[in-house]
């Protein structure tokens, strides 16, 4: 999953980019409202975490202009001011969740996840496709009783395709949602880990290939 | 002595109504009095002329014609005819005539307060030579004590109705303070209701008395500026507790990613610098919002020395020289040599902030102008976005143009902090924004 951090003040930034890069999410960054604006255009994040003091241009003012443009993305804000006016105008202006600084990571992951399952209208922390069992908490993978040891970038991938289980995703949008901006760009990079997912799943295979267009997490479909 | 308005009142008009009445009734009484004794001494003389026109002489005979029955119980009376007692109503009684003319006295008849007439006057004699008189002494003598007994009913009576006037007044004087005295009792319930959280409330349209206007009024700018200044402190706390958890958030978050999982020694290390850096731009934070406070509270003492302020300003610039040179800014100086008396750390904290302003606002590339002549010490830079309004907000508490951090470390209470601290030392600072420089001007006193 990809995540786009905008704060301005470096030891958050810096904090949660690591923290959030460590439990396996695509992160890029931004140091000011104008960058992080830009950034939330041009890419489909699936959530943004967006402090409200910022400079050149606010959270409040880039919550509003994404969603003037019709985006859907996750927006949990940061800020030091927690009184219920300032909730109040945080939520109102579209932001999805709030969070008051200082906060525990540990609940920004949550608050995270939380934003990513609801992009994917999925309430279960735990997804299941098939005989597969993932628990997006934990990050622990089980088929059948057998427990599956995943790398951190093989694990979202897994995880990406099973929120979409069933619809076919494209190598596109694997990568826009599995990769940041300091992966390695490799043209197969995809191909690659999917690979290397099917081996570790083992039979029957569970994700499929649709020519052209791109695999398929699920029972044979 | 603090008596409450109602008693000085209720005290003031009650002493003034007795005192009238006290008047009225000590005069009615008087005029009753006298004119009871009018007419007593009116009746008194009428009966002396009476018993004295009795008295007959015949050829040198003189003859007591008064007839004792003509006198009222508590009456006495003696003739003299030619200095010689003639007759007296009753032996026990001697009455002591006035010593010249006619005239009224006082004195007691049997133990009882009296009233005496003596008449002198001439007794014409029948029958000797013609039209021959001779000179006569009539005293009578009559008890006061019926005119005496109807004075004091009359008295008691003007008395009675009086102490009746007084009471009923006492009443009325109650109940008219205690109606005048309701718009200052409704105003100090209002004012009682008036609760440090809640200053909104106004006073002047709940009372209706003119007098009250001036100070419901006052009152209510006093409310005014009160709740002003309370707001302006609640922005303000609620401003230093933005400002300390940006930073504690971002140590909270360093330490807890890197308490997260085993890493190697090198990751603890740079959370640990980091934090440590954290902690360090916090504590600048908390000192500089101390000695604000402190400026505040007129807590700050100077201690005044002689100072080569343009080596001051020099030391200044060499703390800012890494900075500059990070941002490829030109440092352009022109120092005149100034010697002055005033407080060195003070004025270090001055140059050292105008400094870094000047650093971190300048645009990348810019240039950065330092000038000293005769005490008046100029920095500016280039780069300056800021509107004719906004320059007028640089000395407001945690403003910031762009309302964010940034450059780190700009907390928006250093210009404030230097504003106080120029104005200690008797100077002055002054912002203006020319052609996109930004340039702050300060004078000391010599």
């Amino acid at each position: 999953m990809r995540v786009l951090v905008v704060e301005d003040y470096s030891p958050i930034r810096l904090a949660v980019r690591d923290g959030l890069a460590e439990q396996g999410y695509a992160v890029d960054v931004a140091s000011n409202g104008e960058d992080g604006l830009w950034l939330a255009e041009q890419n489909p994040y699936d959530v943004i975490v967006l402090d409200v003091m910022l400079p050149k241009v606010d959270g409040l003012e880039i919550v509003k202009r994404l969603r003037e443009k019709g985006s859907q993305v996750g927006v949990l804000m940061l800020t030091a001011r927690d009184t219920v006016a300032d909730r109040v105008t945080g939520l109102d202006s579209g932001a999805d969740d709030y969070l008051v600084k200082p906060f525990d990571l540990s609940e920004l992951f949550a608050r995270v996840r939380a934003l990513v399952r609801r992009g994917y209208t999925v309430k279960d922390p735990v997804l299941r496709v098939a005989d597969l069992v993932i628990d997006t908490v934990k990050r622990s993978v089980k088929r059948g009783e057998t427990s599956i040891a995943f790398s951190p970038r093989e694990y979202a991938l897994l995880e990406y395709l099973a929120l979409r289980a069933g619809e076919v995703v494209t190598r596109t949008e694997i990568w826009e949602h599995v990769y940041d901006f300091r992966s390695d760009a490799q043209s197969n990079v995809v191909d690659v880990y999917v690979s290397y997912l099917r081996k570790k799943l083992g039979q029957p295979s569970l994700i499929h290939t649709r020519r052209g267009y791109g695999y398929v997490l699920g029972d044979e479909a | 002595m603090k008596h409450s308005i109602r008693t000085r009142l209720i005290v003031g008009t009650v002493l003034a109504i007795a005192a009238v009445l006290v008047a009225i009734t000590l005069i009615l009484s008087g005029l009753v009095r006298g004119a009871l004794r009018d007419q007593f001494d009116d009746g008194l003389r009428a009966k002396t002329l009476e018993l004295a026109a009795q008295i007959e002489i015949n050829a040198g005979e003189i003859e007591n014609e008064i007839d004792p029955r003509t006198l009222a119980p508590g009456e006495a009376y003696e003739l003299w005819v030619r200095d010689k007692m003639i007759g007296k109503s009753d032996d026990r009684i001697d009455l002591v005539a006035v010593p010249v003319g006619s005239g009224f006295s006082e004195v007691t008849l049997a133990g009882q307060p009296a009233r005496q007439f003596t008449l002198r006057s001439e007794a014409r004699i029948e029958g000797g030579e013609p039209d021959r008189k001779v000179p006569i002494v009539v005293i009578l003598a009559r008890t006061t004590s019926q005119v005496d007994a109807a004075a004091h009913h009359i008295t008691m009576v003007v008395s009675g109705v009086g102490l009746a006037g007084l009471v009923l007044s006492l009443l009325v004087v109650l109940l008219v303070v205690r109606l005048a005295l309701a718009p200052l009792r409704d105003l100090a319930s209002a004012i009682a209701a008036i609760r440090a959280s809640d200053l909104s409330t106004r006073l002047a349209p709940q009372t209706t008395a003119v007098e009250l206007a001036a100070v419901t009024n006052r009152l209510d700018e006093l409310l005014g500026r009160l709740g002003a200044a309370f707001a302006r402190e609640r922005d303000l706390t609620a401003e230093v507790a933005h400002e300390l958890r940006t930073p504690l958030a971002g140590l909270r978050a360093t330490i807890q990613l890197a308490l997260d999982r085993e890493r190697p020694a090198e990751r603890y290390r740079s959370a640990l610098e980091q934090s440590l850096a954290i902690t360090r731009e916090t504590e600048r934070l908390v000192a500089s919002l101390l000695s604000l406070a402190r400026l505040d509270a007129g807590q700050t003492a100077l201690h005044a020395t002689p100072i080569d302020l343009d080596q001051l300003v020099r030391d200044g610039l060499d703390k800012v020289h890494a900075r500059a040179t990070e941002r490829g800014l030109r440092v352009v100086t022109e120092l005149e040599p100034v010697t002055l008396t005033s407080d060195r750390d003070k004025l270090s904290v001055v140059i050292a902030n105008l400094l870094a302003n000047a650093t971190d606002y300048a645009d990348q590339g810019g240039e950065i102008r330092v000038t000293l002549t005769d005490s008046v010490l100029r920095i500016s830079n280039t780069g300056c976005t800021l509107s004719p309004d906004q320059v007028d907000r640089v000395f407001e508490r945690f403003w910031r143009a762009d309302a964010s951090r940034s450059p780190e470390g700009h907390s928006g209470i250093g210009m404030p902090l230097t504003q106080k601290l120029v104005e200690l030392l008797g100077g002055t600072i002054a912002i203006e924004v020319v052609d996109g420089r930004f340039i702050a001007t300060v004078r000391l006193p010599r």
